[in-house]
């Protein structure tokens, strides 16, 4: 498993991998939106904006087939940032898709905002890398604007070659 | 405004009344500025009633002119709290003037008023807040305030914060199962969770100064505009000529020699209101 902003930096397998490994197993089309574990709750919680994202997929990109798993709990965080879940992609759409469908979300969420706020997203995404068959986790958190270079930097053919 | 059903002409009629308030608030007059807007509700509630058919784009049209009122009936008192010198109240009437704002922005309606989004954003950095207060819970679903139905899940068809024949679906969090955190942030979703200092605190300053500039006219609610922040250099006010090898007046326990002895002049931050006359007509375009 690799970081995408630490290359070089080897992590050890936790439940997220051998999760995102089982559901690659399925062969599966679309995306999965993970619940997670929260500091000390016992059960799985969902992110703040998880239900809204997945609605907001399956009405604005209905080709995209959206597995929202079930979670026990909900998430509240009283900040302005967007909290999306964790997602796990299928190997039917690359991270670049991905990142552009967190962009077109956000833009379509920053219409209130007063002139000088940007919205920040807090983001975790694995997929596999097609070229080398490598299992790989995604983070960020930032603005849109941010967001927008990175998708521009990502060297697509590398994370994208099937 | 991007009214397009008959609610237009609702807004059209509206704007004598409109222009009427704005006239009054900006002689001072804030009580009768909100005596001519607040019946106006009425009037919507009225055309509401008598619609013979529940159109579903009239009632959400309908329901974005009735915030509009709403906002500018919280316009007014911001500035009716601001000139009371009540500068806690005053934030939190911006805080809430600021969400019909944002409100009126995502349904499209306020690119005939960005004289307004431009001087809320000005009278916000006249406050002391930078951090806020936010929660961090866990609740066990929220409920969509139209159907009923958990808002998260498929079971429901509504959007949060969209409009559904003049109803806005809200999410509501039953059953808080914990509350984990409390946590400072810069960026919070309600920014009414501050530390509450007193009026007559000097964090304050800005505040009392402007309530002073509309007490004496100096400046009127629409002609506030730019803030300009600079540094002066100014005489230290706390300044004590003292002899070299005294103890320094500013308790560090050191020679004056050897602490503020070069401080008779220092640089201080500095704020220049900019008022700029503004035509009533002109605030908002129809």
């Amino acid at each position: 498993m690799k970081h995408l902003e630490h290359e070089d930096i080897e992590k050890e397998e936790t439940l997220d991998d051998i999760e995102f490994q089982n559901f690659i197993d399925s062969n599966p089309t679309g995306l999965a939106i993970i619940p997670e574990n929260y500091r000390d709750t016992s059960t799985l919680v969902s992110q703040p904006d998880s239900g809204d994202f997945a609605k907001w997929i399956r009405i604005n990109n209905p080709n995209f087939k959206v597995d929202q798993r079930r979670s026990d709990k909900r998430l509240v965080l009283r900040s302005s940032d967007y909290w999306l879940p964790l997602v796990f992609l299928a190997t039917d759409i690359t991270l670049p898709i991905y990142l552009n469908l967190v962009s077109s979300y956000l833009f379509d969420k920053s219409k209130g905002l007063l002139k000088g706020e940007t919205a920040r997203v807090h983001l975790e995404v694995m997929f596999k890398d097609a070229k080398n068959g490598t299992n790989k986790k995604f983070s960020f958190v930032g603005d849109s604007e941010t967001l927008i270079k990175i998708i521009k930097k990502i060297d697509i053919n590398k994370l994208t070659d099937k | 405004m991007k009214f397009e059903t008959a609610v237009l002409d609702q807004f059209v009629e509206l704007k004598p009344f409109v222009l009427d308030a704005l006239n009054y608030l900006n002689n001072g007059q804030i009580e009768s500025a909100l005596d001519v807007l607040k019946p106006q509700k009425n009037s919507i509630q009225a055309f509401k009633r008598d619609l013979l058919k529940k159109d579903e784009k009239v009632l959400n049209e309908l329901y974005v002119l009735n915030a509009f009122i709403d906002f500018l009936i919280k316009y007014f008192h911001i500035w009716e709290l601001i000139k009371k010198n009540k500068c806690a109240d005053s934030w939190v009437a911006l805080q809430h003037a600021i969400n019909l704002f944002r409100f009126l922005k995502r349904h499209d309606v306020t690119k005939s008023l960005s004289f307004f989004e431009n001087q809320l954003i000005e009278l916000e950095r006249l406050y002391p807040y930078n951090v806020f207060f936010s929660m961090g819970a866990i609740v066990e679903h929220f409920e969509c305030s139209i159907c009923g139905k958990d808002i998260d899940t498929t079971d429901c068809n509504h959007i949060k914060g969209e409009l559904y024949y003049g109803e806005m679906a809200i999410a509501i969090g039953k059953n808080i199962t914990q509350i984990d955190h409390i946590s400072i942030v810069s960026n919070p979703a309600d920014k009414c969770c501050v530390v509450k200092y007193e009026d007559d605190a000097e964090q304050f300053k800005l505040i009392r100064f402007l309530s002073e500039l509309l007490s004496s006219q100096h400046c009127k609610p629409l002609d506030f505009g730019k803030l300009k922040f600079s540094k002066k250099i100014i005489q230290n006010p706390n300044y004590k000529k003292i002899g070299r090898n005294a103890e320094c007046f500013c308790g560090s326990g050191k020679k004056f020699k050897m602490c503020c002895i070069e401080s008779e002049i220092i640089e201080s931050d500095h704020v220049d209101i900019i008022a700029t006359p503004t035509d009533v007509n002109a605030v908002i375009i129809y």
